[in-house]
C-alpha cells in the first residue's frame, strides 16, 4: 500500500521537485499551493504525512500546523517543514505550532525519503 | 517532467517572482503598509533563494540570503522601509533580477556590484541590530556559514559530511545527517556508493566505544507533534544491537490516566558502530519534547527503578536538569553525567535479572528489524539513483494553467485568420451562385461566420497579454537613469492590467524603453533647478496604458521642462531640417524631435543612446501599425502619447470604395455614417470645406484625392461620409464614394509584403480574393491638417 | 463483586492504535473495570506508545484488582511493537501469543 504525501509549498519549482522525488521513490503525493488549500486538501485526501513550506499567501506553513493539529481527525499526522533556514527562531516556531520534523530546504532526494520514513509507520 | 524542465520552470516562476518583489517594493516606496506586502515581498526572494539552492546556483543563492536577511528585518519591523533603505532594495532587486538571468542564460554580472549591494543590505541589517539588541549580526554570521553546505546537497552525502557533522554536533541547528544513510551505505553495498575509506577511518572502531547507554523519557508534546517512540527505537534499531528496558513505574492507575499524556520512560543499551553524533541523529525531531541522556559505555540498569524506587528518583533528579531544550553538549554529558551514573548503576548492581532478561528480546528486535529497514534504504537510493531519469507516475494536483509553446498558438492565430478569409470566401460564391435564396444556406454559412468569429476571438485571447511585465521593466529603467543623472525621479504607473496581444506586448518593450529614458534624460530636470522653480525636486513620470478605439494608448508623461522650443528650433536650422525663416507652430516644433537625426542633448549622452533618436521610436511605432505624438507645455512638462493596434492579427473594418478602389476602414475609428446634403456642406479658404453635423462643424477629408486615388475632387453628395476619430481627439468627416459592407479582416502587413505606405495601415485579401488597402485613419486626419504625406501613395493605389 | 462464571470478556483492539485511538481504547478499557479482561489484538496493525500505556496502565490496575487482563491473540505488528518498547516483562502484562 503506498504512503500518500500531502505537500504544501507555493513555489512552483519546489512542488515539481517534491513531486518528482516523491513519486519516484513510491509515494503517492497530493498537492497544494497554501495554508488554506492544504487544509482543504487534507479532507479529502487523507495523507500519512505533510511535507509543507513555511512562508506562503493566505495561510503560513505555521496556521497551517496549527489547522491540522486542531482537527480531530487528522492531528496525529506528522508533519515534516521544509525550511531554507537553519533559523532556530523559526525551527521552533514551527515545533511550537506542532511540527514533528523538518527538512533543510533544498533537499536532498535521499534526506528527504528518509525524513519521511522516519516520521511514518 | 525532470530536473531541466523543473530548472526552467524554476526561472519562469524568478521571472514572476522579481516582478512581485519590484511591484512590493515599489508599492512600500509609495507609503503601502499593508504588511502583506511586505511578506509578499519577503517570499519573492524566499522563493528564489529556495529554487536556486536546489539547482546550486550559488550566486545567486548568497546574494538572495543576504536580501532576504534584509528584508526579514523589515518584516519584523526591526528594520523601517525608509525610502533609502527602499532605495537599497530596489536596486538589490535590480541585481537579483541580474544574477538570475546570468543564471539561466550563462554570462556574467557586475560582481563589484553586487558584493558592493550585499555589503549595503548587510549594513542595514546590522544597523538596526546595534540598537534594537542582541540577535541579528549572529544570525547574520550564522547564516552566511550555512549557505554553503546548503547548496551542494543534491549530491550524496560526501565522505567529509561526516566529519563535518561530528564537528557540528554542538549546534543542533545545523542538518545533521541522517543515520539512516549511513546503515544504508553499509548495509546495502550494490548500487550505492560504497563508504570511502576516508569515512571508515574517521569512525575508530575501539571496542568500547560501540557501546551506548541512551535514556529516553518523552513528554506528551512529542506524541502531540507527531512524533512516535515506536519509530524513533524502530530506527535506532538499524543502528546496532540492542535491548530496551521499559520503566512503567510513573503509570497511574487506569483511572487516573491521562492517555494522552507521556508516562512511560526507557533505558536503552545499544552496541553500535555508529558515532554518537548518528544516534542523536535518530532523536532530531523529538529532542525538544524528552528527556535525552546518551551516556558511553555501559552504564544501565539505573532504569531498575520498579526494584529500586529510590534510585531512579535520584536519576530522573539528576536528569532533570540537563535535559532543557538546549543543543546537548557533549563534553558536559561525558564530564559530569558519567560518573554519577556510574554510582548510580553501581548503587543498583545487586538486581540484575531485568536486566539480564533483556538481551534476548532485544536481540530479536533487532535480526528483525533490518527486514522493514531494508526497502526504506532501497527506495532511498532509488529515488537518488533515479532522479536523472524520472518516469511519473500518478499527478494528484490539478493545474489550474498550462504553458503552451508561442509558436503553437501562433500557428492556430494564423490558421484562423485563413478560415475567416476562406468564410468571407466561401459567403462570397454563395451570393455569386445566386444560390443565396436557400435560406437553409444562409443560415448555415451565418452559423459558420459567427463560429468562425467566436474561434478567433478565443484564440486571440489566449495571445492577449496585460501590459504589466513591460511596465515593471520601466521602472528598472527609471532608477537606473535616475541613478546615472542624479536626477530623483518617481514613476507612477496606471492601467498596467491592460490587454494587448502578446506580438505586440514584445514589440512594445523597445520602443517604450527609448522613450522613458529620453523622458528622464531630457525631459526632467535634476532637483537644484526644478526645486529654484518651485517644482518638488523629485520628478514625477507617469506612464500609463488604455484602451481606447480598439486600440492601446500608451502615454508616458513628465512634469519637467517641457520642450526648449527655441532650442529645438535652433537645432533644426543648424542641421539644415528647416529654413532659417520658417515660421512653425509650437506644435510642429514639438515634432521636429521625430525628425531622423535630430537629437537636443548638447552632448550625445550614454543614456538616451547615441544614434538612436526619437526618429528610431517613431518609426518602430509605425511599424507596428501605430502612432505617436507630443504634447509639450513649457515649465510643465511633455506627453508623448503612442497609440498601437490591440492586435496585428485582425480588423473589424468598413469596407468602401473610393475612385474604384476598395479600402477598409477600421470600425473601431468611425463614429457614424453620414449622407451629406448640399445644404450641409461650406466651403472656405481655398480648398477647405466643412460639414455641417447637428450644431457643430467637421472638416471633410476628400479621400480620394488625399491618396492621390485622383485628381479632381468628389462631389460630396454623391458620396458617404465617415465621421472618424483621430488618435489626437480631432474629428473629420473621410469622403467615399461608397459603403459595401462591414466584414472582420485579417491585416497581412505591407511592411512584410510589400513596403510602408503613408496613409495605409495594412492591406487584407477580401472574400473575392482581392487584395484590400486598410485606410490609416490617424494619418490621413493628419495630412488633412496640413502635415505632409508623401507622394507614394500613388504606387499603393496602383499595385 | 461477584465471580464471573462465563469466560473473560473480549476487547477487540482496532487496526489502527494511534495518538486518537487512545482515548477511546481509554474508555472501554474502564467502562470494563469489573471484568476479566482479554485483549483480541490480532487485527492491530499499527499501535503507538500512548495506547501501549493504556493497556500498561489497565494491566496493574487489573493485578491489583486481582482480575485477569491478557493478551488472548495477537498480530505480529503488536507483538513486535511491544518487543520494540520493551514491555516483555510477564509481570507487567500477561501475554499469550499463540505464535
Amino acid at each position: 500500500m503506498k504512503k500518500k504525501v500531502l505537500t504544501v509549498d507555493d513555489s512552483r519549482t519546489i512542488r515539481n521537485m517534491l513531486l518528482l522525488t516523491l513519486n519516484d521513490a513510491g509515494f503517492e503525493t497530493v498537492q497544494a499551493e497554501d495554508g488554506v488549500e492544504g487544509l482543504e486538501v487534507l479532507e479529502e485526501s487523507n495523507p500519512d504525512v505533510i511535507v509543507t513550506d513555511i512562508n506562503m499567501p493566505r495561510l503560513d506553513g505555521f496556521g497551517f500546523i496549527e489547522g491540522v493539529r486542531q482537527h480531530d481527525r487528522y492531528r496525529a499526522v506528522p508533519i515534516l517543514v521544509l525550511t531554507t533556514e537553519s533559523d532556530a527562531e523559526k525551527k521552533n516556531r514551527a515545533r511550537q505550532a506542532g511540527a514533528t520534523g523538518w527538512i533543510v530546504k533544498p533537499f536532498d532526494p535521499t534526506k528527504l525519503i528518509a525524513a519521511i520514513e522516519r516520521v511514518t509507520a | 517532467m525532470d530536473m531541466n524542465e523543473i530548472k526552467e520552470i524554476f526561472f519562469q516562476e524568478c521571472e514572476e517572482q522579481l516582478a512581485e518583489l519590484e511591484s512590493g517594493l515599489l508599492a512600500l516606496n509609495d507609503g503601502e503598509t499593508d504588511p502583506e506586502t511586505v511578506n509578499a515581498v519577503f517570499r519573492a526572494v524566499h522563493s528564489i533563494k529556495g529554487g536556486a539552492g536546489a539547482f546550486g546556483l550559488d550566486d545567486l543563492v548568497s546574494f538572495a540570503h543576504v536580501f532576504e536577511t534584509t528584508l526579514d528585518g523589515v518584516r519584523s519591523s526591526q528594520l523601517e522601509a525608509t525610502p533609502e533603505v527602499l532605495k537599497v532594495m530596489l536596486r538589490s532587486a535590480d541585481v537579483l533580477a541580474d544574477l538570475t538571468a546570468a543564471a539561466r542564460e550563462g554570462g556574467s554580472v557586475d560582481a563589484d556590484r553586487t558584493s558592493a549591494l550585499s555589503l549595503e543590505l548587510e549594513a542595514l541589517a546590522r544597523g538596526e541590530s546595534l540598537t534594537s539588541g542582541t540577535a541579528a549580526p549572529d544570525d547574520a554570521q550564522h547564516a552566511d556559514e550555512t549557505v554553503q553546505p546548503q547548496t551542494d546537497t543534491p549530491l550524496p552525502a560526501t565522505s567529509s559530511a561526516e566529519t563535518e557533522a561530528d564537528l557540528a554536533a554542538n549546534d543542533a541547528f545545523e542538518p545533521i545527517p541522517f543515520s539512516f544513510e549511513d546503515f544504508a551505505d553499509e548495509e546495502t553495498a550494490p548500487g550505492v556508493e560504497a563508504p570511502s575509506e576516508a569515512e571508515a577511518a574517521a569512525q575508530p572502531v575501539t571496542s568500547d566505544a560501540g557501546l551506548f547507554t541512551i535514556r529516553f523519557k518523552p513528554q506528551s508534546d512529542l506524541y502531540a507533534k507527531g512524533n512516535e517512540t515506536v519509530l524513533l527505537f524502530r530506527e535506532l534499531a538499524t543502528l546496532g544491537t540492542m535491548t530496551v528496558e521499559c520503566d512503567a513505574s510513573d503509570l497511574p492507575p487506569i483511572d487516573q490516566l491521562d492517555p494522552e499524556a507521556a508516562y512511560l520512560a526507557w533505558t536503552i543499551t545499544l552496541q553500535t558502530s555508529a558515532s554518537e553524533t548518528d544516534i542523536r541523529a535518530v532523536f532530531e525531531f523529538a529532542e525538544w519534547d524528552c528527556r535525552l541522556e546518551i551516556t558511553k559505555g555501559e552504564t544501565a540498569t539505573a532504569s531498575d527503578t520498579e526494584i529500586e524506587p529510590t534510585a531512579e528518583t535520584q536519576a530522573s533528579a539528576e536528569t532533570d536538569q540537563p535535559m532543557a531544550p538546549v543543543p546537548f553538549d557533549l563534553t558536559l554529558l561525558d564530564g559530569d553525567g558519567t560518573d554519577e551514573d556510574a554510582a548510580a548503576s553501581a548503587a543498583v548492581e545487586g538486581a540484575p535479572q531485568a536486566a539480564n532478561d533483556a538481551p534476548d528480546p532485544g536481540a530479536v528486535a533487532t535480526a528483525e528489524q533490518p527486514a522493514p529497514s531494508l526497502p526504506i534504504a532501497e527506495k532511498a537510493i532509488q529515488a537518488n539513483a533515479e532522479r536523472q531519469t524520472a518516469k511519473p507516475t500518478t499527478v494528484a494536483a490539478a493545474p489550474q494553467t498550462i504553458r503552451v509553446d508561442l509558436d503553437r498558438v501562433d500557428r492556430l492565430i494564423n490558421l484562423v485568420g485563413e478560415l475567416v478569409i476562406n468564410q468571407a470566401m466561401l459567403a462570397q460564391s454563395v451570393v455569386e451562385n445566386e444560390t443565396g435564396g436557400s435560406a437553409a444556406i444562409n443560415l448555415g454559412l451565418d452559423e459558420l461566420q459567427q463560429l468562425t468569429r467566436e474561434i478567433q476571438d478565443s484564440v486571440m485571447a489566449i495571445r492577449a497579454q496585460p501590459v504589466k511585465p513591460v511596465f515593471q521593466r520601466m521602472s528598472r529603467i527609471v532608477r537606473e537613469i535616475a541613478d546615472m543623472t542624479g536626477k530623483t525621479v518617481r514613476l507612477v504607473t496606471e492601467g498596467e492590467n491592460t490587454e494587448v496581444d502578446k506580438t505586440v506586448i514584445d514589440k512594445l518593450a523597445e520602443p517604450l524603453t527609448h522613450m522613458i529614458r529620453n523622458a528622464v534624460d531630457h525631459g526632467l530636470e535634476t532637483p537644484e533647478p526644478r526645486i529654484a522653480n518651485g517644482k518638488n525636486g523629485e520628478g514625477v513620470l507617469r506612464l500609463s496604458a488604455k484602451h481606447r478605439s480598439g486600440r492601446i494608448v500608451i502615454e508616458i508623461a513628465d512634469d519637467g521642462a517641457g520642450i526648449n522650443r527655441e532650442r529645438v528650433r535652433r537645432k533644426a536650422i543648424e542641421n539644415g531640417l528647416i529654413s532659417e525663416d520658417s515660421t512653425l507652430a509650437d506644435e510642429e516644433i514639438d515634432n521636429l524631435i521625430f525628425h531622423p537625426g535630430f537629437s537636443t542633448a548638447e552632448k550625445v549622452s550614454d543614456i538616451s543612446g547615441r544614434g538612436v533618436g526619437m526618429d528610431v521610436v517613431k518609426r518602430s511605432i509605425q511599424l507596428l501599425g501605430g502612432r505617436i505624438s507630443i504634447q509639450s507645455t513649457p515649465g510643465q512638462g511633455s506627453v508623448f502619447t503612442m497609440s498601437l493596434p490591440l492586435t496585428l492579427a485582425v480588423l473589424d473594418g468598413m469596407v468602401v470604395s473610393v475612385a474604384d478602389q476598395t479600402l477598409v476602414v477600421p470600425l473601431t475609428a468611425i463614429i457614424e455614417t453620414l449622407q451629406p446634403e448640399k445644404s450641409d456642406v461650406h466651403s472656405f479658404g481655398s480648398s477647405q470645406r466643412l460639414i455641417a453635423i447637428r450644431d457643430s462643424f467637421c472638416p471633410l477629408v476628400d479621400v480620394g484625392q488625399l491618396l492621390n486615388f485622383r485628381a479632381e475632387t468628389a462631389d460630396p453628395v454623391k458620396g458617404v461620409a465617415l465621421l472618424v476619430e483621430s488618435e489626437g481627439g480631432g474629428q473629420r468627416a473621410l469622403m467615399v464614394d461608397a459603403i459595401q459592407g462591414q466584414r472582420q479582416v485579417v491585416i497581412k502587413s505591407l511592411e512584410a509584403n510589400y513596403s510602408s505606405v503613408p496613409g495605409i495601415a495594412a492591406a487584407t485579401i477580401l472574400g473575392d480574393g482581392r487584395v484590400a488597402l486598410i485606410l490609416d485613419v490617424d494619418s490621413v486626419v493628419a495630412a488633412s491638417r496640413g502635415q505632409s504625406m508623401r507622394q507614394e501613395t500613388a504606387l499603393a493605389a496602383a499595385s | 463483586m461477584t465471580e464471573l462464571n462465563e469466560g473473560p470478556h473480549i476487547l477487540k483492539l482496532p487496526a489502527i492504535l494511534d495518538l486518537n485511538a487512545a482515548s477511546r481504547l481509554h474508555e472501554q478499557v474502564l467502562a470494563l473495570q469489573d471484568k476479566d479482561v482479554a485483549i483480541d489484538a490480532s487485527e492491530v496493525s499499527r499501535v503507538g506508545a500512548q495506547c501501549v500505556q493504556v493497556l500498561l496502565s489497565a494491566a496493574a490496575s487489573w493485578r491489583a484488582a486481582d482480575r485477569q487482563f491478557t493478551v488472548k491473540h495477537s498480530s505480529e505488528i503488536f507483538a513486535k511493537t511491544l518487543t520494540v518498547l520493551g514491555v516483555t516483562d510477564e509481570s507487567i502484562i500477561s501475554m499469550e501469543i499463540a505464535q
